[in-house]
């Protein structure tokens, strides 16, 4: 039994170097595309809240109508403050369309929705046009292409019925769209509360997501525009054709589709749209079960991309990383959860023998001779601090002002834990094609 | 956008440079602890050969000159320093067995030299363990007869426990082998030269251990018979 786990920890010990190669190489290439882009951040953080907040419209400003496309299953708790956001956007109010699609909700979404339908454009101050639609139950994708069939404006805007868009948002993010080679954007996503410690982590796990976003739009290769506050040309719809059912992941696939295409995408870091996070350990993994599993399903759809120059960075790069740090994350996670059994263990064995012993009752001081000087060690503090770093520069991205330490100790600590969980079930599930969840709420699902 | 490969080139190269950093900095570590052993076992051998010294030039030393402890604090903490570079670099690393052997010396010789210092003074006998282990054949109990060992050194400081690896390529640690016609059936503990094999609880290698080391045990002895006597003369 010694011999085998000794075999057993110098293969995985042997194994770790590559996946850490690996880790550090995307590190350094996504620290060296954020910096080669920060002349434009700078430029455009030149404009100041103020600026944004006291803009004045003239007729010679590029002001493209929008639809806001809401699709809403059981979204009772949260969509009016969604759909306030959008009434609050600084923004022509004429140039806006809200559709709201009530999905077969078995709550009074409907109802709410249509308290908002009596919006009238001539006789109240919002001003802006809200159109109900009701259809049964058949999924998000079903619901947005419902929508798309009746849009006309220049821009479609996907937002989700559980997020608030920032007032200045939509001002920021149709100037993208000057640029006529612009065909989508992707946010800058926050998750809105964190009153429990698993808000605590999704939290961390958003800001992480700002700076590589921005990273991979230097080099026009985002990995998703994400469902909350996306927004498209309509003629992007027109030429690719409508969302697709996806493996429940319409937005990667839209993303995957227009990589295939050429199609440029490019983040908006100052359009803030804040989102609300599972609230409970199972709704997390459920959802990130269905992120995971619907990248790796649309990854395999879309196989032919990878590696392939001819789509760009997207196709050499964000793809083959993507799920190469899928798998490292996996056996990584893995190796430090049979370090820290095999840790016990042998606490445990010496407990038998030798009884309780205060933890530090022998400690002669501090002697650097037993300090761990591993490589390894060296390499995965190396990884840490950049993470480190990428979540603190996020956070002056994101202009947030929560504080920061307390919430990336408990995603250090916890998370770790947490993702085996869900890696496994999306690599298995993705895998042996079982049957696929929906979790949009943590207490209910509808099997598809 | 057109690619620019550059960027996949830089970043390898820097990657590169991160790693050999990595590996740098751990040699460089690793060699001073390697200096670290060396440096104390030469301490060590340099004692040894003084107190030998000592004994050849003045056949007749006071018992009360000899001092030796210090040579079983300097051992024991090579031993703790050696299991942990073994337990990092391994069993097969050619300068972990090199020390390995060095340190399997400076034991024998301090075993020796217990051995005459017990014989010439009588109020200096010591008390010592002889342990035996094998990292190749098998033996599962050998990590729990250490942590035992361990347990009864910081019970009685005064106890000499001599650990040798049954498999090290040393002629003096195959000559003591055969001197006490050792088994090959692990772990081996020798106490009063009666060779014992197989795995000791704490209770019983304490129960085995001579009695003169029993009077040295740091562990506290309640008497209950002692009586508290107040200011009346009266027991409370």
């Amino acid at each position: 039994m010694n011999n085998f786990l000794a075999t057993f920890d110098t293969t995985m010990n042997a194994l770790m170097y590559p996946f850490l190669f690996l880790s550090i190489y995307f590190q350094v290439f996504m620290l060296s595309n954020f910096f080669s882009g920060r002349h434009a951040m700078r430029l455009e953080n030149k404009f100041s809240d103020d600026f944004y907040k006291n803009f004045t419209f003239n007729k010679n400003d590029y002001i493209p109508e929008v639809s806001f496309l809401i699709p809403a299953w059981n979204e009772s708790k949260t969509l009016n403050g969604t759909i306030e956001s959008v009434f609050n956007l600084i923004y022509p109010k004429d140039k806006i369309t809200i559709y709201i699609i009530n999905d077969g909700s078995t709550d009074n979404t409907l109802e709410i929705a249509r308290s908002y339908e009596n919006y009238d454009i001539n006789k109240n101050e919002k001003g802006i046009k809200v159109i109900v639609l009701d259809k049964e139950n058949g999924g998000k994708h079903t619901a947005l292409n419902l929508a798309l069939t009746y849009v006309t404006s220049e821009l479609v805007i996907c937002l989700d019925a559980d997020s608030y868009v920032d007032e200045k948002a939509l001002i920021i993010a149709t100037q993208y769209f000057k640029d006529e080679s612009v065909k989508g954007l992707a946010s800058c996503m926050q998750i809105k509360d964190t009153p429990t410690w698993i808000h605590k982590i999704q939290r961390i796990e958003y800001l992480l997501s700002i700076f590589w976003k921005k990273s991979y739009s230097n080099i026009d290769a985002i990995q998703v525009v994400p469902g909350p506050f996306s927004i498209f040309r309509k003629s992007v719809f027109d030429e690719l054709g409508n969302y697709r059912p996806a493996h429940n992941a319409e937005d990667l696939e839209m993303t995957m589709r227009m990589h295939k295409h050429g199609y440029k995408i490019v983040n908006a870091h100052r359009a803030y749209v804040y989102t609300v996070g599972p609230d409970t350990l199972k709704g997390l993994i459920k959802q990130r079960v269905r992120w995971l599993r619907g990248f790796l399903d649309n990854a395999w759809d879309y196989r032919e991309m990878f590696f392939k120059k001819k789509y760009g960075h997207f196709g050499l790069f964000t793809l083959p990383i993507a799920i190469s740090l899928i798998f490292y994350v996996i056996f990584a996670i893995t190796y430090a959860i049979y370090k820290t059994i095999i840790v016990i263990y042998n606490y445990y064995q010496q407990f038998i023998i030798l009884g309780f012993k205060f933890p530090f009752s022998d400690w002669k001081g501090v002697d650097w001779f037993y300090f761990n000087t591993d490589m390894m060690l060296f390499l995965e503090m190396f990884i840490l601090t950049v993470l480190a770093f990428v979540i603190f520069t996020s956070k002056q991205i994101a202009k947030d002002e929560r504080p920061l330490l307390q919430h990336m100790l408990i995603y250090y600590f916890l998370y770790p834990f947490i993702v085996p969980i869900f890696a496994f079930k999306a690599v298995f599930g993705s895998l042996f094609k079982t049957k696929s969840l929906w979790g949009l709420q943590d207490n209910k699902v509808i099997a598809k | 956008m057109k690619i620019d490969y550059t960027k996949y080139l830089y970043s390898l190269i820097i990657t590169v440079a991160i790693f050999a950093t990595a590996i740098f900095a751990s040699k460089f570590f690793n060699n001073q602890r390697v200096d670290n052993v060396k440096s104390i076992q030469d301490n060590i051998a340099i004692n040894i050969l003084s107190i030998e010294t000592q004994f050849d030039l003045l056949k007749e030393v006071p018992c009360s000159n000899l001092d030796s402890n210090i040579l079983s604090e300097e051992l024991s903490k090579i031993g703790e320093r050696l299991s942990y570079l073994e337990s990092n670099r391994g069993a097969d690393d050619a300068e972990v067995i090199y020390l390995k052997k060095y340190y399997s010396l400076l034991e024998i010789k301090d075993y020796l030299l217990t051995k005459r210092l017990s014989e010439k003074c009588v109020n200096k006998k010591i008390a010592y363990v002889i342990y035996i282990y094998s990292n190749n054949k098998n033996c599962e109990s050998c990590n729990k007869q250490s942590l035992v060992l361990t347990a009864m050194r910081e019970k009685y400081p005064e106890l000499r426990v001599y650990s040798f690896d049954y498999d090290l390529e040393l002629s003096a640690l195959e000559t003591l082998k055969k001197a006490y016609k050792v088994p090959a059936t692990f772990p081996i503990i020798i106490i009063d030269d009666k060779v014992i094999s197989g795995y000791m609880d704490k209770d019983a290698l304490d129960s085995a251990l001579p009695a003169s080391i029993k009077s040295t045990s740091t562990e506290k002895v309640i008497d209950k018979s002692i009586k508290t006597i107040n200011k009346d003369n009266k027991a409370i």
